[in-house]
């Protein structure tokens, strides 16, 4: 990564404007990429010490902080008894801890990615979305549309009441990304499902989840898949059907 | 710019390129145990430990550390002599290429588990799954740092 | 015997896991210039122009070279003997480029962002040319990738250029046809084996400098020094007596360093600037522009009685060697040579075929070497075969495998590329191998499945592997022993240790030899200035060849001991004796400390310094029995391995940990091949697995148990009865899983690797047919 200034503002604020200060500016996430990134930057603003990196829970529900890595999702009480720990099931394969110790919840949500099994679930949770300047929203509405620029993720908030969940995905390799991942939960309100890695963006299947005793070929019908170095669209489909209805049978057992 | 932190529990600082990741900054300044062995941090091979944390050098931005404790293979060596010593016994110590990374590891694993003698197999492969080898098999890797545990404990 | 079959601990093993510098990388200049290539976009091109001066120009930027700045001398990379068997079909840097990835321009500069930006500021037009990206269409295709006059074979190896041929060969005993119109069953399958990356840790690099005598000097991690010595001579029209190649430790090799790779960029861009030089090369450039397993089509036929006696087979082979033709002739011979002797009891043997040029990463030397890929044809078909008969796969391997005291005729007929060397098998524990393997995972009660629970099958499968041990009347290795003062040895080898251990075992061979203990041996190894010569770490040949080497000079350093003692106690070199300490005579004995130091400073003085060579004569094979057993999730097709049993006779085992482990990582690396390694392409023949995010190695939690044992067994042609372990492990997963998937829910994967997806089509068309 090719910057000339390099920055670790306190606060989300602090960051916020040097964003709003300078044109050719990127936050730096996690850092996973670093390597892969061509493209070069004035200025790149870490928010590693910009007091991000926590869990908390609140009345409106459990709050994670922007920074919070996906290794503190997989040991953290509050995480870990949320909703069977599914966010915790959802991380615990990706690559090993040193990876999901700079791994974070807004570097992943914010970066919309397609292959990502935490958006999955986040969004199977019903998860709302915190952006610095254009507020909270519903993740499905984050993820429909590109953020201004300049913006940050400050947090993301999971309802109060957890529910029950189940995780399933098939890799090639344990710890590979998925070639299809799928996440189910029951609250008194109903059953929600996801399905993401299609390779395409995670995507609720409400068909599939108003008749649960045919999730598996529902989702498999409403949903789109397509082909990658990973799999083809057809076999995405076929697994679709099984994953789908293995994680209805869990969750409503 | 300037980064001042504790490298290996000493007062440390260096002048670092704004883009560059903690492990070029390393291997610039001689701390040659943190390998480079792939470009998207998947292989384990450079890792160190940050606060603590095990975490891919390759991945974090070299700036980060400013204000922060990292350690290397190079910090903890009564650990590393005895982890080497349980491997040579085991003839897991291939290339050496990814022990440093395994090294450091395996020092975390054991430093946030209340009783590492106790972890099971199960457990310490699930730990190390990021670690990669491709001389070993992994197999020898897990009777060696079986036989540290034991003796460490 | 004290020190063989001593689990002793790796010379460099602690050092190692410490993290001391010792690696390329660790040991390059400080001021090194960086060298960077530009690559090549295209799968296939030719330069039009390239324009360097923009580049040339920037900060910090020492030197730019295109093929037209570069000798113009037609090698190979390979790291073979000379004369090379295969294509000299390579320059430093050519006009054509002939894979995405391939070398278009290399710079040189202070830093490696100012040679980024080198690269970035050179101008290229390419002419594009249409690609060959199937090697099925490749021989006779309009594309010739190889117009170029000055490419050439260097004896006849069936170089066929404008055919897109790189080599052909074909052998047979008895008639095969004939044997296959009369047999009461015959079967004929196609196999396809994928392009595998060695993926070893550590990636190439190199560094290079001018010395003070002028001389250039190359630290590199290979497998090969003095090939790499000789071929940069030849490409860089220099003396060999002015290059010196030193490797120090590297991080795994596999074959992938059985070739030339930076050190030609870097020792160019020294000779031209008159500074040092190293070239890392990035995991990218690893998967893009160093070489895999060549992939490879068999077509098999088989013949044999009802009672499951083989009468004949046939093993057909289309190899794709990629762009250049490295290996491409020996790794094809030994997909036959190290396979077929298994069942030499045929009366009728044919193999045969040719490697094609395509715009793929070219192929290279892998471990296993062509045996892999023959073995999961041969082993496949042969499972197939027993299926059909209806007689377990065990008692057919039983039946018709080669026997302690027999031969084949194709150890004669096959060699490097030319004829081979006829052998008897003087040790082969097969048998012990199959039964102890057998035992070990359970085959009677698990053959051939176990129902698990809903969706979950479990099936066992198994193989059986032979290699090589050296490449009979061509590989030839050396050492020397020097005595020196207060009773230690320096050892000094030219044997290439890949991280293998062969340091370690070679020093036991000669504690042994000599009587002494290993730790007053010190070794130094694989430099072509400081040691003596050896071909390289590759055909298995450290301990059989090598070892042998060590032996005989140990053999005449225990001579010299005993002739310096015997004059030093004043009696006859035939009545004295060393038994480890001291040499002793009739009257008196006098310690090896006591002798080593009068020797260089007081009493007849002399440095005591001996060479042995050895040219290894046959190449007799090891020998393994490989048992998978698998579980298959019969709705998404997933196989995940439950364990891996493997027997092994290597002969005697020096250092019983260390064979062990050798056979472990073959095994991982093998097992990989099997179920998720895959070299891929795009439509415009760029590789599409060119991240570990993308190509799979198997990590730790995919090799949930191997189970490894050794079978005792005494090699008479070995140093103390070793033959050798390097490559065998990697051979059986392939096929033992493929006939475990078979076994566990009746669908036969053809093509590596077997992918969920592969599984639950033949599953989802299995349902449809029943």
């Amino acid at each position: 990564m090719a910057v000339r200034t390099y920055l670790k503002p306190a606060s989300l604020s602090e960051a916020a404007a040097l964003l709003a200060e300078h044109e050719r500016a990127v936050i730096v996430g996690g850092g996973a990429y670093l390597r892969l990134g061509a493209r070069s930057f004035d200025v790149a603003v870490d928010l590693f010490d910009a007091g991000l990196d926590y869990v908390r829970e609140t009345d409106d529900g459990l709050e994670l902080g922007a920074m919070a890595t996906y290794r503190m999702l997989e040991t953290d009480p509050a995480v870990r008894a949320y909703a069977d720990g599914l966010l915790a099931q959802s991380v615990a394969r990706i690559v090993g801890v040193q990876m999901r110790n700079i791994v974070t919840v807004g570097g992943t949500v914010f970066g919309r990615y397609a292959f990502s099994n935490l958006t999955t679930a986040l969004l199977a949770l019903g998860a709302d979305v915190t952006l610095h300047h254009a507020g909270r929203m519903t993740l499905e509405t984050f993820l429909a549309r590109k953020p201004a620029a300049g913006d940050i993720l400050a947090s993301v908030t999971l309802p109060a009441e957890g529910g029950r969940a189940a995780w399933q995905e098939l890799t090639r390799t344990c710890n590979d990304f998925a070639v299809l991942n799928v996440a189910a939960v029951r609250r008194d309100d109903g059953l929600r499902i996801a399905v993401g890695a299609r390779p395409g963006m995670a995507r609720l299947c409400p068909e599939a989840a108003a008749a649960p005793a045919r999730a598996g070929e529902t989702a498999a019908a409403e949903l789109d898949f397509g082909d990658d170095v990973r799999a083809s669209a057809d076999y995405r489909r076929a697994i679709c059907r099984v994953l789908v209805a293995r994680a209805v049978e869990e969750v409503l057992s | 710019m300037r980064i001042r932190f504790d490298l290996n529990g000493r007062d440390t600082t260096w002048e670092v390129d704004p883009g560059e990741t903690l492990l070029e900054a390393l291997r610039r300044h001689e701390i040659t145990s943190v390998k480079y062995g792939c470009d998207t941090a998947s292989c384990s091979a450079c890792t160190v430990l940050l606060d603590g944390d095990p975490v891919p050098a390759c991945a974090v931005p070299a700036g980060r550390v400013d204000g922060h404790a990292v350690l290397t293979v190079e910090g903890v060596p009564d650990e590393a002599r005895r982890l080497g010593e349980a491997m040579a016994g085991e003839g897991a110590d291939q290339c050496g290429f990814c022990s440093p990374g395994l090294v450091m590891s395996v020092v975390a694993m054991c430093r946030t588990s209340d009783a590492p003698g106790e972890l099971d197999d199960e457990t310490i492969a699930e730990y190390l799954a990021g670690n990669l080898c491709r001389c070993s098999g992994y197999v020898s890797q897990a009777r060696a740092i079986r036989r540290y545990l034991e003796a460490s404990s | 015997m004290s020190e063989i079959g001593r689990n002793l601990p790796k010379i460099d093993g602690v050092g190692l896991v410490m993290g001391r510098p010792a690696f390329t990388d660790d040991l390059a200049p400080r001021d090194a210039l960086i060298v960077r290539a530009l690559r090549s976009p295209h799968a296939f091109a030719r330069i039009a122009s390239i324009d360097t001066a923009a580049a040339e120009a920037l900060p910090g930027v020492a030197c730019v070279l295109t093929w037209r700045d570069v000798p113009r001398v037609a090698i190979t990379r390979a790291g073979q003997g000379h004369p090379e068997p295969s294509p000299r079909d390579r320059f430093i840097l050519d006009e054509y480029v002939r894979h995405v990835g391939d070398e278009v321009a290399i710079v040189a500069a202070a830093t490696e962002a100012q040679a980024d930006a080198a690269l970035s500021a050179i101008e290229v037009a390419y002419e594009i040319l249409d690609p060959v990206l199937d090697f099925e269409a490749a021989e006779g295709n309009a594309s010739v990738l190889h117009p170029e006059p000055e490419a050439h074979e260097n004896f006849p190896i069936g170089f066929e250029p404008a055919r897109n041929v790189a080599s052909a060969y074909t052998m047979h005993v008895g008639d095969m046809d004939a044997v296959a119109d009369d047999a009461e069953v015959v079967l004929r399958r196609t196999y396809f084996t994928q392009a595998q990356q060695h993926v070893a840790l550590e990636p190439m690099v190199c560094a290079t400098w001018l010395d003070l005598h002028g001389r250039l000097n190359v630290v590199s991690s290979t497998q090969t020094p003095w090939h790499v010595r000789r071929i940069m001579a030849r490409a860089l029209e220099m003396p060999v007596r002015d290059i010196r190649v030193n490797k120090p430790r590297i991080g795994g090799g596999f074959g992938g360093k059985q070739m030339i790779h930076g050190e030609l960029f870097c020792g160019l861009a020294t000779l031209r600037t008159g500074r040092s030089a190293k070239m890392v090369y990035s995991r990218r450039e690893v998967f893009e522009a160093s070489n895999t397993r060549h992939p490879m089509r068999l077509d098999m036929t088989i013949a044999a009685r009802r009672d499951g006696r083989l009468r004949a087979i046939d093993m057909a082979v289309l190899s794709d060697t990629g762009g250049y033709g490295e290996h491409a002739l020996t790794v094809f011979m030994v997909a036959g040579a190290k396979t077929l002797p298994l069942y030499n009891k045929v009366e009728a043997v044919r193999f045969g075929g040719k490697t094609v040029y395509t715009n793929h990463v070219p192929g290279g030397a892998y471990r296993g070497y062509g045996a892999i890929q023959g073995n999961f044809a041969l082993e496949s078909v042969l499972s197939e075969l027993a299926a059909e008969l209806g007689i377990d796969p065990v008692r057919l391997r039983e039946m018709n495998m080669i026997a302690e005291g027999e031969t084949s005729p194709i150890f004669a007929i096959m060699g490097e590329g030319t004829e081979g060397v006829a052998q008897t098998v003087d040790s082969c524990k097969l048998p012990v191998c199959v039964a102890r393997g057998k035992e070990l995972v359970g085959w009677d009660e698990k053959y051939p499945r176990r129902e698990i629970g809903a969706d979950r099958v479990r099936g066992v499968g198994m193989a059986l592997a032979m290699q090589g041990s050296g490449i009979p009347a061509i590989d030839m290795a050396s050492a020397t022993l020097k005595l020196n003062d207060f009773g230690s040895f320096n050892l000094l080898i030219g044997a290439t240790d890949l991280g293998t251990g062969s340091d370690t075992i070679l020093a036991q061979i000669a504690a042994e030899t000599l009587g002494v203990d290993t730790g007053l041996i010190v070794v130094y190894s694989s430099d072509t200035d400081r040691t003596p010569f050896d071909t390289g770490a590759y055909a298995s040949s450290t301990t059989y060849v090598s070892g042998h080497a060590v032996r005989e000079t140990a053999r005449k350093m225990r001579a010299a001991l005993i002739e310096a003692g015997a004059r030093s106690l004043g009696c006859d070199p035939a009545e004295a004796d060393f038994d480890g300490e001291a040499v002793i005579g009739p009257d008196g004995r006098i310690t090896l400390e006591d002798l080593s130091t009068r020797l260089l400073y007081s009493e007849h003085q002399q440095q005591i310094c001996v060479t042995g060579s050895h040219l290894c004569e046959q190449s007799p094979p090891p020998y393994m029995a490989g048992f998978a057993e698998v579980e298959v999730d019969t709705a998404t097709g997933k196989v995940d391995l439950v364990d891996y049993v493997a027997v092994v006779d290597c002969g005697q085992a020096i250092n019983p940990n260390l064979a062990k482990v050798q056979v472990e990582g073959g095994l991982a690396q093998g097992i990989g091949m099997a179920l998720t390694e895959e070299v891929r392409y795009g439509k415009r023949g760029q590789l599409l697995t060119n991240t570990l995010m993308t190509y799979k190695i198997p990590a730790r939690q995919d090799i949930p148990s191997l189970r490894v044992e050794l079978v005792e067994s005494h090699e008479p042609s070995g140093p103390y009865g070793a033959k050798s372990i390097g490559e065998i492990g990697i051979d059986t997963p392939p096929a033992a899983i493929a006939n475990a998937v078979f076994n566990a829910v009746g669908v036969r994967i053809r093509d590596l690797p077997i992918t969920p997806e592969k599984v639950l089509s033949a599953l989802s068309a299995a349902r449809e047919e029943g």
